[in-house]
């Protein structure tokens, strides 16, 4: 009897403490939106959540995708040019629109700019829509340069020909991917719904639909066991499917074996070679992370983090007492043991979040 | 006809041998061999004429074994320079009996014997060899190579494939023999993805050739025959199926898609060309893919291929209770298929059957140790079972095998030919 009582009373305090949803909310991936999904908008769910609305806007995921009209970049910049070879490229405002134009001399191939992709912080790369299909524009907006140069990836040469030269041919499955991550509703199903979206990711990008948990709430019923929440999930699970689902994990390793040093960008990817990384939520994407929250860009904010389960030299381990302590210091440790990492065709140093002991002159472990 | 792809000379800078590859138009290599080597030849000739006079003493002093071997290893030396190659055989035979240890003796002997057709005996040598220097890829790419000539290809396969593991020089021409001959290994024996892989090598270095888009048509069709072996009715369509895997490893998509268009209207009921052309567009439009691996499954209802690739599909969208029994079927189907332990390990995972998800991927790794995938795929179950050190172990294999795996990328890419 005795235990019985004790395990009702750990099940009441996993339940307050939000371990446990009460009835399943159905698992979100905000990838794979089913079709018959509506959203509410965020000025719904602002209306309660005031707080996370406001600090969650100026985010590097809320500004994922700027909607042309209003293009902090492209209004910043309203004439980019660049040569490459017998080819220049020109990004010029117009008003609320953006052209990308190309010419060769003789003829010129001028489109109005139907999408940005990117806030800006790196850089900006541009969806084109020519003849029905959809283009990735060869040269992307660099905030380094505050100008133009190849899109990573791209080949790094002269084009075959003007039309090679516009950029890209996208397949279907690349447009619902870069839509996917960068927007809001625009991909549902299996399908792409460009006539009515949201630039960036927005709260149900990741929370799914809010239109049920919004009801509950009126009808008196318990809000959280109407809405998903990432951040009950687990460690593993949260980083290599949830938030890997946009910034890719290693199981995309045929894709991601190409990369390189590419890969740097790919967090999930990274940190799940880490010798530290495991299930604990310690290590997880939101250990670190707040993900209604601006970047912290302060290499000491995130030291607290490393010392939840590492000790300081002078005392004993903090949390987990596994964690060993650094003979070297006892601050910034991010800053040598996730090394900034150059991306030269980026114009960009990426954090390294394969966390390491960082031999000198050693070459990026891929 | 594979015998003209894999005719070895002897290499005159000492080591390794002269094949013909598949991409070279059947064109002897010692007709291309460089200045170099001709400059290197002539040089060894007058070498050769010195010593004609030290060799000139009196036969009535007697040699010690040392010298003895010296002597005929010589004369068996100078033999095959001047392509006397039976006299060759002979004076290598009499220094190996002298000294049997001797690997660059069995290496002639196994060349030349290569050379002249008489693989079992070529076989014999080259196996000497590796029992000699079991760490000489060459040796282990030549005995492979005879093995294939003898129909021992179950072991032509373990030798061939040591040989590109301990490495054959990628640059070489034995190297694209040994490839190509590692490709048609894997589709006799049906591991069709392997074969791909190690196609796609050839486009990835510049080398395609029609003998590569023959081997490339039955890997897409998956179709288990040698070269020899295809039924001349069905040489039209490997023809087709060819050009399109030639095309999609090249990623030249429109070209693939219209050979594959042609494929389709003309066999659109054959096995495996809906399978091809779902695996095309899989990275392209899932949902144009899905609909071919079904129509394949119409076709071909035990197409367990194809139930895998749908698996994975399903696993990606998370529509998990479709990818299941998908997945346990292909598992039945084909028990030693490592994917298919993959996709079943991968789902039950996501279903919470955490004991049996540990169970299929732990199968999968035993029947693909070097599968980075694999690796990682059982480093996250065990993760989620809160099995630590074990995840972890798994994760260092994953990682050791990704290096391995870049290391290798890394030299493909240097044996590129230079873009002009």
């Amino acid at each position: 009897m005795k235990s019985v009582v004790k395990n009702y009373s750990l099940l009441v305090l996993a339940i307050a403490l939000g371990w446990i949803q009460l009835s399943p909310v159905q698992r979100w991936n905000p990838r794979r939106v089913p079709a018959d999904v509506v959203f509410t908008g965020d000025q719904a769910c602002a209306e309660c959540h005031k707080k996370f609305a406001g600090s969650f806007g100026p985010t590097g995921m809320a500004m994922a995708m700027e909607p042309i009209a209003e293009s902090k970049v492209l209004g910043d910049n309203p004439k980019l040019s660049m040569r490459v070879g017998a080819y220049t490229y020109e990004i010029k405002r117009n008003g609320k629109q953006s052209f990308y134009s190309v010419t060769d001399g003789k003829d010129t191939i001028s489109l109005p700019i139907a999408y940005a992709f990117g806030q800006g912080k790196m850089g900006q790369t541009y969806v084109l829509q020519r003849d029905g299909k959809f283009y990735e524009s060869l040269v992307s907006f660099y905030n380094e340069t505050k100008g133009l140069d190849f899109t990573i990836g791209a080949p790094r040469m002269e084009p075959a020909s003007l039309n090679d030269a516009v950029g890209r041919l996208l397949t279907p499955n690349e447009v619902s991917n870069c839509f996917g991550c960068h927007a809001t509703g625009a991909v549902s199903g299996s399908q792409l719904r460009l006539e009515k979206f949201a630039h960036g990711v927005r709260c149900e990008s990741c929370h799914g639909p809010g239109g049920g948990h919004i009801a509950a709430i009126k009808d008196g019923k318990p809000g959280r066991t109407s809405i998903f929440n990432p951040g009950r999930l687990g460690g593993d699970e949260l980083t290599q499917q949830f938030c890997a689902s946009c910034h890719r994990g290693a199981d995309e390793f045929s894709l991601l074996k190409s990369m390189e040093i590419n890969n740097v960008r790919f967090q999930p990817y990274r940190i799940f070679n880490s010798k530290c990384y495991s299930d604990e939520r310690e290590i997880s994407c939101i250990a670190c992370h707040d993900p209604h929250e601006p970047l912290k860009e302060d290499a000491a904010y995130y030291d607290k983090k490393c010392l939840a389960c590492h000790s300081l030299k002078t005392k004993t381990a903090a949390r987990t007492g596994d964690g060993t302590s650094c003979p070297v210091a006892d601050k910034d440790c991010t800053s040598c043991h996730m090394p900034k990492i150059e991306i030269k065709a980026a114009h960009f140093k990426f954090t390294d979040h394969y966390i390491r002991i960082v031999k000198p002159g050693e070459k990026f472990p891929n | 006809m594979i015998k003209e792809t894999t005719t070895v000379e002897p290499n005159k800078s000492g080591r390794g041998a002269c094949p013909r590859s598949p991409n070279s138009g059947g064109k002897p290599l010692f007709l291309t061999c460089s200045l170099l080597q001709v400059l290197f030849l002539l040089l060894l000739c007058s070498l050769v004429a010195s010593a004609q006079t030290r060799n000139a003493r009196p036969k009535a002093q007697i040699e010690s074994p040392e010298t003895e071997f010296a002597r005929v290893a010589k004369l068996a030396d100078d033999a095959r320079l001047a392509e006397k190659f039976d006299e060759a055989v002979s004076l290598y035979g009499e220094a190996l009996k002298i000294k049997p240890k001797w690997p660059d003796g069995w290496w002639y002997v196994g060349a030349i014997f290569y050379q002249k057709d008489l693989y079992p005996q070529a076989r014999d040598a080259f196996q000497n060899l590796v029992a000699l220097e079991p760490e000489r890829g060459q040796a282990w790419a030549m005995l492979g190579l005879c093995q294939f000539q003898t129909g021992e290809y179950e072991r032509a396969g373990v030798s061939l494939q040591r040989g590109r593991s301990l490495g054959v020089n990628d640059r070489s021409e034995l190297a694209g023999v040994v490839r190509y001959h590692t490709a048609l290994i894997y589709i006799r024996f049906e591991y069709f993805e392997n074969s791909y892989d190690v196609l796609a090598e050839f486009v990835r270095m510049g080398q395609e050739s029609p003998k590569v888009a023959e081997a490339f048509g039955l890997t897409m069709l998956r179709m288990p025959y040698l070269p020899k072996e295809i039924p001349p009715a069905q040489r039209e369509k490997i023809l087709i199926a060819g050009q399109a895997g030639v095309h999609m490893a090249a990623r030249r998509l429109e070209q693939a898609r219209a050979a594959f268009d042609t494929l389709l209207s003309q066999y659109p009921n054959d096995p495996n060309v809906h399978y091809g052309f779902g695996v095309f567009m899989l990275s392209q439009d899932a949902d144009v893919a899905m609909k071919e691996f079904k129509r394949e499954l119409e076709i071909s209802p035990d197409h367990f291929p194809s139930m895998v690739q749908m698996a994975f599909e399903y696993l990606k969208r998370d529509q998990y209770n479709d990818a299941l029994p998908l997945a346990e079927k292909a598992v039945q189907f084909a028990p030693k298929l490592y994917a298919a332990r993959n996709v079943l390990g991968r789902v039950l995972l996501e279903l919470g059957q955490i004991d049996r998800s540990i169970k299929e991927l732990e199968e999968g790794v035993k029947l693909a140790p070097s599968s980075p995938e694999m690796h990682f795929a059982l480093a996250r179950a065990y993760t989620r079972a809160g099995r630590k050190q074990e995840a972890a172990r798994e994760r260092e294999t994953f990682k050791k095998l990704q290096d391995e795996y870049n290391q290798k990328r890394q030299l493909d890419n240097s044996s590129k030919p230079d873009p002009q």
